[in-house]
């Protein structure tokens, strides 16, 4: 049987017993519940865990339940913080629900100004809250499907350039941050276009998503693979130094040329031209110049006949 | 009405009994606390902490349906806003009583 996700939830109430309340309500109603007393604390929490859920996203806060008054900062305050921060780094979409003693209209206008989706005022029938909480999952789910659509390429069911581009930055980031290094290859399917002519592009569809799954199945569990266009593939691999990316460029390239494809037009022989390099010893580089550098090395394969790798180092400056 | 509303607490709560006698005794642990916190507040003129406490207690003493104790300290935060030092003490010999009154109650 699939076991059923819990949805992290963050609480925010300095009131000791009221906070203690809710916290039994949503892990009795199958929330995983993390509980804080003030809008400081709660904020903390919330950095904390947009930091730890880098390429894991199961494990992101998708519910905020502020209490509006609370010492350090408060409800909106918080409110606003998070809003501010997640619109900063395209984050996933967390649901803010604010918790308030005050039912005046212009309170209300304020309290959603501010970025909450949602308002429940004090003291809450817990009927009504579990409602508004099941509100809350179906607009998250629905974000989180438009999230999906737009991170994929419809044909591979890989991530899409943009999504691989975003992922490289962060790794990037990251690693001036934490000392650690990345991979980069840039793979291009050899002679593609012969192939779309000789044999129509529907049979080059098909080929396009073997060599997809192909790639995909012959990486490490948490290494990433997008589509950067056309019959180009761009992959990442965290924590992948110079000694590792030629030998992980070669198990790519073998993957698809050692095995040929079998699609509607007969068995094809498919092979892959790769390039690619790696930060190590370059702590400073930018995503965008791993690019550059792969692209090369990617050029330099093609000039050498096809159907090999090479991989370029990073030349200091 | 009695010092907790057994009927609201069936329909609004719904928590199971065990859970529900557990936060019971925590807001009776924690109640003199506040009590006390409150005492030293008024004697103090602090009137933005007389609002915070009385504001606290009513929000937990609505979460377990204590309708007097809800409005006692409803009582209490107005005081506060209001910065009347007769009123808080007011509100708070009636907060002791009702509190008293919650506190001879045996649940089971």
């Amino acid at each position: 049987m699939q076991k059923v996700k819990k949805i992290k939830t963050l609480i925010a109430e300095d009131d000791v017993l009221s906070s203690r309340v809710l916290e039994e309500y949503l892990n009795k109603w199958g929330y995983e519940a993390t509980v804080t007393h003030d809008g400081k604390q709660a904020w903390e929490v919330f950095k904390e865990n947009l930091q730890n859920i880098h390429g894991h996203e199961a494990r992101a806060l998708r519910i905020a339940i502020l209490d509006w008054e609370m010492p350090e900062i408060d409800g909106i305050e918080l409110c606003k913080k998070i809003r501010q921060l997640s619109k900063d780094i395209d984050n996933i979409y967390i649901y803010i629900m604010l918790l308030t003693g005050k039912d005046r209209q212009e309170e209300i206008i304020k309290g959603l100004s501010a970025g909450a989706d949602d308002y429940i005022t004090k003291p809450f029938d817990f009927m009504e809250l579990r409602i508004r909480l099941k509100n809350a999952e179906r607009i998250i789910l629905t974000q989180d499907r438009e999230r999906q659509r737009a991170a994929t390429d419809n044909l591979t069911q890989l991530w899409s350039r943009n999504k691989i581009l975003e992922f490289l930055k962060e790794e990037t980031e990251r690693e001036g941050r934490y000392g650690e290094i990345t991979g980069v290859i840039m793979a291009d399917i050899d002679f593609f276009k012969k192939t779309n002519d000789t044999y129509g592009h529907q049979v080059g569809d098909q080929v396009l998503k073997k060599v997809a799954i192909r790639l995909k199945n012959s990486m490490r569990r948490y290494d990433k693979i997008g589509r950067y266009g056309g019959d180009e593939f761009t992959a990442v691999f965290p924590r992948c130094g110079n000694k590792q990316i030629k030998s992980i460029a070669e198990r790519l390239r073998k993957s698809i040329g050692s095995k040929n494809i079998n699609t509607s037009a007969g068995s094809l022989k498919i092979t892959l031209s790769i390039g690619g390099t790696c930060s190590e010893n370059h702590p400073s580089i930018s995503s965008e110049e791993l690019i550059k550098i792969s692209d090369k090395a990617l050029i330099n394969a093609k000039k050498k006949g096809r159907n090999n790798s090479v991989i370029l180092p990073i030349k200091s400056k | 009405m009695k010092p907790i509303d057994i009927k609201q607490v069936k329909e609004r709560i719904g928590l199971n009994k065990k859970i529900f006698l557990k936060l019971i005794n925590m807001f009776r642990e924690e109640f003199p606390h506040k009590l006390k916190a409150l005492k030293a507040s008024i004697d103090e003129n602090d009137f933005n902490k007389i609002q915070e406490i009385g504001h606290h207690i009513k929000g937990s003493s609505a979460n377990l349906c204590l309708p007097y104790l809800q409005i006692e300290s409803s009582r209490m935060e107005t005081a506060g806003q209001e910065k009347d030092i007769q009123k808080a003490q007011k509100a708070y010999q009636n907060l002791n009583k009702e509190f008293e009154h919650f506190n001879n109650l045996t649940y089971s």
